[in-house]
């Protein structure tokens, strides 16, 4: 399983990964349409979309503003759309510690709530990645690579000093130690960067907080797609690919992080950023 | 509304420390003739600017709210005209340098001072410390501390109420010792009593103080009369109203507002019905509690208070109002008495004897600002001068980045004559930079683990 996982993410991401750092905007803006369209057709199926063309049309709703507004010149509409996003994953925060399963429910009916949160969350975060990209190739590598170094330092860390649980009304796996665990990779990671990158040290600090704050934000996109897997009785989000189940079990972290990670680097004036590449 | 109220109150006092804070530093180096170029509330990108005074100042209210800095002219940081040279911050001798630096620290300090005083004088709401059931197996059981007793003096000092008397006992247990009580029995008899207080590990851990040293403040027998109901609360859908006197619920009589709390408490999510007195008639209503988490218990909770207006608690209620002068002397010995504590409890979390869980993030400190605004005047100013105090001692601690860290190298220059090398400065801000943002992770920590309950 764990082999698997690994020659998967070798497979697939590293060309990607590749793609994003080095190939043009617009093919990235093709890679995000395709991984965001497979990512809300499953997301349609968990809100029990019941048949194809349904799951199709809420897939449509996600890719064609996500293609359209990465394809036109950043404006007043962009930003309102990612202050949307950030008042979305404020509320989610806030709602999520309140979370609890309604066991008498009926599965598998259509939740039209959850189709419309899977636009609300896939669309901002599409455009966000487009846009990291335009900025600075870079920022969508380094955050990748944050989101992965969280996901897995909250891994091993909750494997070796795993003993509270975080959320265990939604994730019952995940443990306090894990997260601290994250938090700390992620504070690692982001000092060396930012010492690499050459940022003062005003900036530096304002750059590590935000790049802990990101994998705060990481834990809650995560936690709210097990909601919604809860919701759906189901495990994974699909099981396109090998080891790691579906598409959104890969990127969930990743659609709360960019839209955050974006309108933090805006807020604080972090770019343009002074990198051009290794 | 909690939230709206949670997020202005903490605007308000992160607003006010550290722009009183950076006006230390502004002063100072006005006093020492240095040129200041930029005064700024927060960090990151500029969002309002001005430019006042003789030297046409910036100032700036920036993106970050969480701090702030002045710049001087300096000729490490950029070009100086040779007429200006002599009012840059490097060419002032080092007394002046320390006393501009010291001087942000030392605002908050005097800050707290004045916001305590004028709490001292607008009068502090308070209750007499009279022990309610001491906890069998704490130190406060094994010194004989007796239900019905009030507690008039911790060591040398009297207190008036329960603040000061859990201030006071803190202060003596982060020290570790043991120390005498003097209490006034049910009958009026003084008695002292000594209580240990040397088991450091146990008391300052996780969790209540007071509850650990065995000591819960007397709750008198009150009517079950309703004083105020949070809107939206289970309490307020049911249609109860401040004035009600509950008369019974489910069908068995109740007398005693702890009664009442403690079938609320115990029937999460079950359906009560009510039967209220209001006008002269009685009203049955049905409201279901809400589940709250309480440790590893679930409790139920409507979101009413009892009404406080009845002779038994008034017994209890203290107003401590003072006039000028010995307010701002009180105000004084509170700062004294804070920033004691406060240090006490960071050298504890060092040697790890006190939890790191009492280091809170702009969350918990923004959700505690919000409910001293609601509690009124003199709550909001004790929180002020609390977390004033904690900016000052912060901004002391000898990490490379904060006003603390300068006044170590000063130390250093002071005593080997010359400054401290670049290169040490360099790698001094690294380490600065990952003790500060290390502070923040487990702040941020904190503040999400608390969220989640």
């Amino acid at each position: 399983m764990l082999r698997q996982r690994i020659l998967t993410a070798l497979a697939l991401g590293l060309p990607a990964l590749a793609l994003v750092a080095w190939g043009p905007n617009l093919l990235v803006l093709g890679l995000v349409v395709l991984i965001l369209a497979l990512a809300s057709w499953e997301w349609a199926g968990l809100a029990g979309a019941p048949s194809v063309p349904a799951r199709l049309l809420i897939g449509a709703a996600v890719v064609i503003p996500i293609a359209i507004l990465g394809g036109v010149p950043v404006a007043g509409l962009h930003y309102l759309l990612l202050a949307l996003a950030l008042l979305w994953w404020l509320v989610v925060l806030l709602i999520l510690p309140f979370y609890r399963e309604d066991e008498a429910r009926a599965r598998g009916r259509f939740n039209a709530l959850f189709a419309v949160a899977g636009i609300v969350t896939l669309v901002p975060a599409g455009m966000a990645l487009v846009w990291l990209h335009a900025l600075a190739p870079w920022l969508v590598v380094y955050l990748v690579v944050l989101v992965g170094l969280a996901d897995t330092g909250a891994y091993f860390a909750g494997r070796s000093f795993g003993r509270n649980p975080l959320a265990p009304h939604i994730s019952p796996g995940k443990t306090r130690e894990g997260l601290f665990g994250g938090l700390v990779t992620v504070l690692a990671f982001a000092i060396v960067v930012a010492a690499v990158w050459g940022l003062d040290p005003m900036d530096s600090l304002v750059f590590v907080l935000l790049s802990v704050l990101i994998g705060l934000v990481s834990v809650v996109g995560d936690l709210f797609e097990s909601i919604l897997k809860r919701e759906a009785g189901a495990k994974d989000s699909g099981s396109l690919l090998p080891g790691h189940g579906g598409i959104l079990d890969r990127f969930d972290s990743m659609v709360a992080a960019a839209p955050v990670f974006l309108a933090g680097l805006l807020w604080l004036a972090l770019v343009p950023f002074p990198v051009t590449g290794p | 509304m909690t939230f709206l109220t949670s997020v202005l109150a903490f605007i308000v006092a992160i607003g006010v420390l550290v722009t009183v804070h950076e006006y230390g530093h502004y002063l100072a180096a006005r006093l020492m003739g240095v040129k200041v170029l930029r005064f700024s509330v927060g960090f990151g990108r500029p969002l309002f600017r001005r430019d006042f005074g003789h030297d046409r100042t910036e100032f700036v209210i920036a993106a970050l709210p969480l701090g702030g800095y002045v710049k001087m002219l300096d000729e490490r940081e950029g070009d100086v005209a040779p007429a200006e040279r002599e009012r840059a911050f490097n060419q002032k001798s080092l007394r002046a340098r320390a006393f501009v630096v010291s001087a942000g620290p030392a605002a908050n300090f005097l800050l707290a001072i004045v916001v305590y005083a004028v709490m001292f004088m607008v009068g502090v709401g308070g209750v007499k410390p009279v022990l309610g059931e001491i906890v069998a197996d704490t130190p406060a059981a094994e010194a004989g501390l007796e239900r019905g007793q009030q507690i008039l003096r911790v060591g040398e000092r009297a207190v008036v109420d329960w603040e000061q008397a859990n201030l006071r006992l803190l202060d003596h247990a982060v020290r570790g010792e043991r120390v005498t009580l003097l209490l006034r029995d049910a009958d009026g008899s003084e008695v002292e009593r000594v209580v240990d207080l040397r088991d450091r590990q146990a008391l300052l851990g996780e969790g209540q103080f007071l509850e650990k040293l065995g000591l819960r403040p007397y709750r008198p027998a009150l009517e079950p009369r309703i004083g105020a109901v949070e809107s939206g609360s289970p309490a307020a859908a049911a249609g109860l109203v401040p004035g009600d006197r509950v008369r019974g619920v489910n069908g068995d009589a109740v007398d005693d507002w702890n009664h009442w709390v403690e079938v609320v408490r115990a029937r999460p999510e079950e359906e009560l019905r009510v039967r209220v007195e209001r006008d002269g008639h009685h009203v049955e209503l049905r409201m279901i509690p809400e589940p709250v988490q309480d440790g590893d218990t679930t409790i139920g909770r409507i979101g009413a208070g009892v009404d406080t207006d009845q002779a038994a608690a008034r017994e209890l209620a203290v107003l401590v109002r003072q006039g000028p002068i010995s307010a701002v002397w009180s105000g004084v010995e509170r700062t004294w008495d804070v920033s004691i504590l406060t240090l006490g409890i960071l050298w504890r979390m060092i040697t790890a004897d006190a939890s790191v869980k009492n280091i809170s993030g702009p969350v918990t400190i923004a959700e505690f600002a919000g409910v001293s605004a609601v509690i009124g005047i003199s709550a909001f100013l004790g929180f002020l001068g609390l977390v004033s105090v904690s900016l000052g001692i912060i901004n002391l601690l000898p990490i490379p980045m904060l006003d603390g860290g300068h006044l170590l190298y000063y130390a250093a220059e002071a005593v080997k004559g010359s400054p401290v090398s670049e290169r040490t400065q360099i790698i001094g801000q690294q380490v600065g930079l990952v003790a500060i943002a290390g502070l923040m992770t487990l702040a941020l920590y904190n503040d999400l683990t608390r969220l989640f309950g």
